[in-house]
């Protein structure tokens, strides 16, 4: 597993295995654009959440304001400047490392339960902002549209009102396998970046912070502002994504900034194994995927998929199935929630290095684990 | 009816998939050549339609009677089950042979009542299960967000339940269309009957619902009560689901106000009505007035679920179920034949959005999205339960008679509930496409989609 | 003995909790390049007085002057980047990480600053440390792949003091350094502490085991219910009476 330890070589899979995913998921039901598109955008957001979850061992319940703030600045890029998504990448990322930082050189002052607690605050103060305090920013629970009458100064002489323009990459569509394409380019950066960033003197101190904040001080480290950095990272990644959520689908929602959704990427970043690189991307992939495929079975689909069993056996096998599926599939999730964390306390990543160990590999250690 | 594959797991074997890595770039060119629109069902012999309804949240009983509706009207389509209103439908294309000889799938989706996952949810429909039209509702926020995406998409959306005026207002969309009615004809409907029972000095409350809907349909009741004389005391947002309204409700009692008007709906309105009886706020008596409340936007399936408490408040309707037309009186025993009850009028709209989509498609002899259009905008129609009917080109409303209803004091059964007061014509609620309350949309072009 | 030759002077301090007072008017000055052992019974004062050393706790009056600079009231990461380092009673070490990075990163604080934004630099090219950190971890006899949560409990105790050396601290706290060893590992302890002494680095040490103060001080304060009973040299420590009587022969 020599290939897993070269930077190169890592980003090599990586970059192949992402880009050759509507090929590989197809056969699974999950090689769709939008689908895709959430794969990449999730996995980049859970990644950046990583930086400060996985690194630093701060337990984050608020990332999902990020999220949304990146969302609103890149639709008002929108609508106010041009269609090109790169401004609107950038707004994003800027306004919510701009709140990142606010938020965390507040929330950092503690740690702990009492850090958590902080940022959920701060989270549940910024959706009940953007749901009704703010509505002429953000237009409520509705949420921001692109409208034909947007001013979008620097198209204006581009363009003849023919309908509502779609976002574009220097005129490519933004919708499609080509938002996906670019979304998943977007995410290989953002990966080699967090690779960069673990392998770096700064993240060790990151995880010198995790592994013993007394040592730390009393080797001279100033850990706050330590913190604070790797909250405002972990805040543009999650500006980035939300960013290119809008990119991908030019609406903004206050929903995106709700606790749930905060929870979502600890849930993700846990199941695929925080502080590992590539296990909250897999977390990410995992989770959207039960998402978009579980909550879309209903009662003839399932009757249908059960169809060869004999009638009195196939109706009782769906009435088991039933509750965990369609409406209730977050049900499913919270059951593999609950196994992962009993058996697998370290995350998928933690399982697949121990079938690496057990089947005689050549890993000389548990690698990867730290990283 | 088609499901999700999710067997065949040993194809994610890397290798296979390393092995294709050189193929990726053939799908930004996929379909290219083989439709002019998307989702073209071409030669198959199925079409593939996506119903997205609220399955979870404070809408779910609409959208499971929405779902029911749809189910129903796929049959019928197809010719199977007794026809429903197909054999009552003024003029009709239809055969009972599915849409244009294709038989009907469909697709379904939960919304959840957020835009987000209803957005997902579409998408999900119309770029993995080939959806050509979406419909459903029960939240205006989420239909205007539904419609904005199958407008950027390129497939025709068929609204449901969705009140808003935004809907086919500033937020109005060339793919979109409105069976339903909405908060100004509420309000134009409601007016007069309002100052036939309550007199003109009254004194109004408004509890409204925190997004596009309750602030459309505030503005229009306020709007048309202030018409008649009222004052309005107060109006008062509240959030989408909240479940208890008692911190909303006690600020009432002590504002001298002598109506209060629930611009709620779903659960909301089961919840803030159901605690405003028990506040006492029927028994009170205000400036020599007896307190009365309003509900502005009634429901069979809310009535029903507020119980006693509904008992001679005034509201409006799309369609009752009690309606004696022939068209209604056929859907209401197809319905209750299939499901054991009668329909709500969330279901009322979503089985005659999919009928008329089934039947424009006909009329143009194709589903791409321009022609379907084409084939609705203006059309006029009747049979269909509300009397005759016309979408309005201009902006994709129909319009139609407006029904107010009132709680029943002695219900003869469970589901008898409401009584029609007054059915108010067409002309009375009928306003200019440029009416104050409607103003700063545009349809824009339609959009075919790219294949 | 001359100002300039003083690396710690703590001068007057004072510290109570409530109505203890856990120190009152210590007086104390370390030379430069002696071992200065600091003893007594238990509840005498001897942790409290190292806390106000590093910036854990701030005295209530009086100072602590470090190599000319007052260190009361400043920040533990900034008395460390002004040269002190201290060995905990129960080891403080990095347990995720392997003995290399657990040595690196107190390199990288003396090379970096206490803070220092560099994400994009990669650590495997940081020789500098590396091969710093890799004699530091030779000499004290441990393996750098191995896992730190995994040492025993001496070889924990030998790689913080690996950490704290890999700084080059002009003064050098420990607190009961060979506390819960055997007395092999004590021995060895005893050896490798003397080593450092031959470099020529300033050492507060707080201990127990009379062996080790014997074998390693230059200096013995003995402290008492927060006051220092007597001074001096080991020899004059030991035939000191009330030393005797308050700890010794206790």
């Amino acid at each position: 597993m020599n290939i897993m330890k070269s930077e190169i070589g890592m980003m090599v899979v990586f970059t192949i295995v992402i880009l050759t995913m509507p090929l590989w998921l197809a056969p699974i039901g999950a090689g769709y654009p939008d689908l895709l598109q959430k794969f990449a955008i999730f996995g980049l957001f859970a990644i950046g959440y990583n930086i400060l979850f996985g690194l630093t061992g701060y337990l984050s319940f608020g990332h999902a304001a990020f999220l949304g703030i990146g969302s609103y600045a890149a639709v008002w890029s929108f609508k106010l400047l041009t269609m090109n998504v790169l401004p609107a990448i950038l707004f994003g990322v800027v306004c919510s490392g701009i709140f990142a930082f606010c938020i965390g050189y507040v929330s950092l002052r503690r740690s702990g339960i009492y850090f958590s607690i902080l940022t959920l605050a701060f989270a549940q103060m910024s959706y009940n902002l953007a749901y009704s305090v703010l509505t002429p920013i953000t237009n409520g629970e509705t949420g921001l549209q692109l409208t034909i009458n947007d001013p979008r100064i620097l198209d204006a002489a581009v363009t003849s009102a023919t309908g509502l323009p779609s976002t574009t990459l220097f005129g490519l569509s933004m919708s499609g396998y080509s938002g996906f394409y670019f979304c998943a380019v977007v995410l290989i950066i953002g990966f080699f970046i967090a690779l960069r960033i673990s392998r770096s003197p700064f993240g060790l101190v990151l995880k010198g912070i995790k592994s013993n904040q007394t040592r730390m001080k009393y080797t001279g480290f100033n850990t706050r502002p330590y913190m604070i950095t790797a909250f405002v990272i972990s805040g543009m990644y999650a500006g980035l994504a939300g960013s290119l959520m809008a990119v991908t689908d030019p609406l903004a929602g206050a929903e995106r900034m709700q606790w749930t959704a905060s929870g979502e990427v600890v849930l993700m970043t846990i199941l695929g194994g925080a502080g590992t690189l590539v296990g909250p991307v897999l977390g990410a992939g995992l989770i959207k995927y039960f998402e978009n495929i579980f909550s879309a079975f209903n009662d003839k689909s399932l009757h249908e998929l059960f169809s060869f069993l004999p009638e009195i056996l196939e109706n009782g096998v769906v009435a088991i199935i039933r509750p965990f599926v369609g409406e209730g599939w977050h049900l499913m999730l919270g059951l593999l929630f609950m196994l992962i964390i009993i058996f697998l306390p370290g995350g998928v990543m933690k399982g697949i290095d121990r079938i690496k160990t057990k089947f005689g590999s050549k890993s000389e250690k548990p690698a990867e684990q730290s990283e | 009816m088609k499901q999700p594959k999710i067997n065949r797991r040993d194809v994610l074997k890397g290798g296979a998939a390393l092995g294709l890595a050189g193929a990726a770039p053939m799908f930004f060119t996929r379909n290219a050549y083989a439709a002019s629109y998307l989702n073209d069902p071409g030669n198959a012999a199925t079409v593939t339609l996506g119903f997205n309804v609220p399955q979870t949240g404070a809408y779910a009983d609409e959208g499971a009677d929405e779902l029911r509706a749809y189910e129903l009207a796929v049959q019928h389509i197809n010719g199977e089950g007794d026809g429903g209103m197909l054999n009552t439908m003024q003029p009709s294309a239809l055969k009972g042979n599915g849409i244009l000889g294709k038989k009907v799938e469909y697709v379904t989706g939960d919304t959840q009542t957020k835009s987000d996952a209803a957005r997902a949810s579409a998408k999900r429909m119309i770029e993995k299960d080939g959806a050509v039209m979406i419909t459903g509702g029960s939240s205006s926020g989420v239909a205007i967000a539904v419609q904005g995406l199958c407008q950027e998409a390129g497939v025709i959306f068929m609204a449901g339940l969705t009140h808003s005026n935004d809907t086919t207002g500033k937020d109005k969309r060339r793919n979109g269309f409105r069976h339903f009615f909405n908060g100004y004809m509420s309000g134009q409907a409601l007016g007069p009957v309002l100052e036939k029972a309550y007199g003109k000095e009254r004194n109004a409350y408004h509890l409204t619902a925190d997004y596009t809907w309750g602030w459309t349909q505030e503005a229009s009741i306020k709007a048309s009560t202030e018409n008649i004389g009222w004052k309005t005391n107060n109006t008062v947002k509240t959030p989408v689901g909240a479940g208890d309204f008692s911190q909303y409700i006690t600020p009432v009692l002590n504002s001298g106000a002598d109506t209060l008007i629930l611009n709620h709906y779903g659960k909301d309105m089961i919840n803030s009505l159901t605690q405003a009886v028990q506040f006492g706020l029927r028994d009170k008596n205000v400036n020599g007035n007896d307190f009365v409340i309003v509900v502005p936007l009634y429901s069979r399936l809310m009535a029903q679920g507020a119980g006693e408490n509904v008992k001679g408040i005034f509201g409006s309707t799309n369609w009752h179920w009690s309606l004696p037309d022939e068209g209604s009186q056929a859907f209401v025993k197809s319905f209750g034949q299939a499901y054991g009850f009668p329909p709500s009028q969330a279901a009322h709209t979503c089985y005659v959005q999919a009928l008329l989509y089934a039947d424009a498609c006909e009329r143009a002899g194709t589903f791409m999205p321009c022609e379907v259009v084409g084939a609705l905008e203006g059309h006029k129609f009747d049979g269909m339960g509300n009397g005759p009917t016309e979408y309005r080109a201009e902006d994709h409303q129909c319009f139609k008679d407006v029904l107010v209803v009132k709680g029943k004091e002695n219900p003869s059964s469970q589901f008898d509930v409401l009584e029609v007061v007054e059915v108010t014509p067409r002309a009375q609620v009928e306003y200019a496409p440029d009416n104050e309350f409607f103003a700063g949309g545009d349809l824009g072009p339609c959009n075919n989609g790219s294949a | 003995m001359s100002v300039e030759d003083t690396v710690l002077h703590i001068a007057d301090v004072h510290k109570s909790f409530g109505g203890l007072h856990a120190l009152s008017d210590i007086d104390l000055s370390v030379q430069k390049g002696t071992t200065h052992a600091i003893i007594g019974p238990n509840g005498a004062g001897k942790s409290t007085l190292l806390n106000v050393c590093i910036g854990r706790l701030i005295p209530d009056r009086g100072a602590v002057v470090f190599d000319g600079k007052e260190l009361t009231g400043k920040s533990p990461h900034e008395i460390n980047q002004a040269g002190v380092a201290r060995v905990f009673q129960t080891p403080e070490i990095f347990t995720d990480l392997t003995v290399m990075d657990n040595v690196i990163v107190p390199i990288l604080s003396k090379k970096d600053g206490s803070y220092k934004f560099n994400p994009m630099q990669n650590l495997a090219h940081r020789k500098d440390a590396r091969d710093q950190a890799m004699e530091l971890i030779e000499d004290v006899g441990l393996h750098p792949d191995d896992h730190a949560g995994s040492l025993s409990r001496g070889d924990k105790r030998r790689l913080e003091l690996a950490m704290c050396l890999s700084q080059h601290p002009k003064l050098l706290l420990l607190d009961e350094p060979t506390a819960g060893m055997s007395r092999h590992d004590t021995n060895s302890t005893i050896e490798l502490l003397k080593k450092i002494k031959e470099r020529g680095m300033t050492k507060v040490v707080i201990e127990h085991d009379m062996h080790v103060v014997f074998s390693l001080a230059d200096k013995i304060s003995v402290l008492a219910e927060g006051k220092i009973i007597a001074e001096g040299t080991p020899e004059e420590v030991k035939a000191n009476p009330v030393v005797q009587e308050a700890y010794l022969g206790g």
